[in-house]
């Protein structure tokens, strides 16, 4: 009788272990459905604000080749998460989703800093123009002045230099 | 220095199953698979975050307006995304089947662009003096 019993919990027991991977991922998927959904929305909200950055540096003179990259990588990812999502794969679809947001913040940063460092050019290029304009404007207003004396003096000297020519003198005589 | 471009706009083009402007799909079988490529070019002067929304369409289905700037009212049955730079092309596979048996398929391609200030996709974009869309399409026959 007690070797029956003990049967028939062993029997159980096996049969709940070897049947727990079956019912596992519909527990596992339950839990993390909200959390893939988070993860998603997460990653799309920031590929916005990526992109929303990426716009920003380019008007502000940047090359945005690099980042264009990044922020297709960044989809390509998105997408593959929303892939996993829809077939099930929940722990790849959340895998995705992050490594999309990842790539989607390093952008922001990125473009960022490109930003800043294109205003810097733009305003260092707008110095160097002004700086340069004036440069030039005082440069032909010195060559100018000393040109003119030049020209002055050389025309003085020649005046002084001219000599009385006789010419068409009758000889009365 | 570059000088402004007069117009802004895209383009979206379909091209065969090789990629070229050649060879479309005109006739297919119930749920066979329709291969075809989607060529889309941005010269809006920025980059600019793309939508292809492909919608397919029997003969009474409303193909998008022009006029009104209004899309297709069928469903979008894929959807593709990508990120262009200014004066940059790409082109995407497209595989499709249509399960039921019929003519005059339209297989409809809608260019949407994400809009910053909506904040969200729209399809009527602003050239620079007026609002445009920009969409293709294909004809089909599925027979049975």
């Amino acid at each position: 009788m007690r070797g029956t019993l003990a049967l028939i919990i062993i029997t159980t027991f096996v049969c709940i272990t070897l049947s727990l991977p079956l019912f596992l991922p519909y527990f596992v998927a339950a839990n993390t459905v909200p959390e893939v959904d988070k993860a998603i929305r997460d990653a799309n909200e920031n590929l916005v604000d990526a992109f929303t950055a990426v716009v920003a540096a380019e008007k502000s003179g940047a090359d945005v080749t690099v980042l264009t990259a990044d922020l297709n990588k960044a989809l390509g990812l998105l997408n593959e998460a929303r892939g996993c999502y829809e077939k099930g794969d929940y722990s790849l679809a959340i895998a995705c989703a992050d490594n999309s947001t990842m790539i989607s913040k390093g952008i922001i940063q990125d473009a960022k800093a490109l930003r800043e460092r294109a205003v810097q050019e733009g305003t260092f290029r707008g110095i160097v123009t002004i700086v340069g304009a004036i440069l030039v404007i005082v440069a032909v207003c010195v060559l100018g002045y000393f040109g003119w004396r030049w020209w002055n003096q050389r025309s003085y000297k020649k005046l002084m230099e001219m000599r009385v020519k006789e010419v068409g003198v009758a000889n009365s005589g | 220095m570059l000088p402004k471009p007069a117009r802004y706009f895209f383009e979206i083009y379909p091209l065969g199953p090789e990629g070229m402007a050649a060879n479309y799909p005109t006739e297919v079988a119930a749920g066979q698979l329709i291969n075809v490529w989607i060529g889309v070019s941005n010269h809006m002067g920025r980059i600019e975050y793309l939508l292809v929304h492909v919608k397919v369409g029997a003969n009474a289905t409303a193909i998008p307006d022009d006029r009104a700037l209004t899309p297709s009212s069928a469903t979008s049955r894929k959807q593709v995304e990508c990120f262009l730079m200014d004066n940059q092309t790409q082109m995407f596979p497209v595989t499709l089947a249509i399960s039921r048996p019929g003519i005059n398929y339209n297989v409809m391609f809608e260019l949407w662009y994400y809009n910053e200030t909506a904040g969200g996709f729209r399809f009527p974009w602003y050239d620079g003096s007026v609002y445009r869309v920009a969409w293709s399409q294909i004809w089909i026959n599925v027979t049975a």
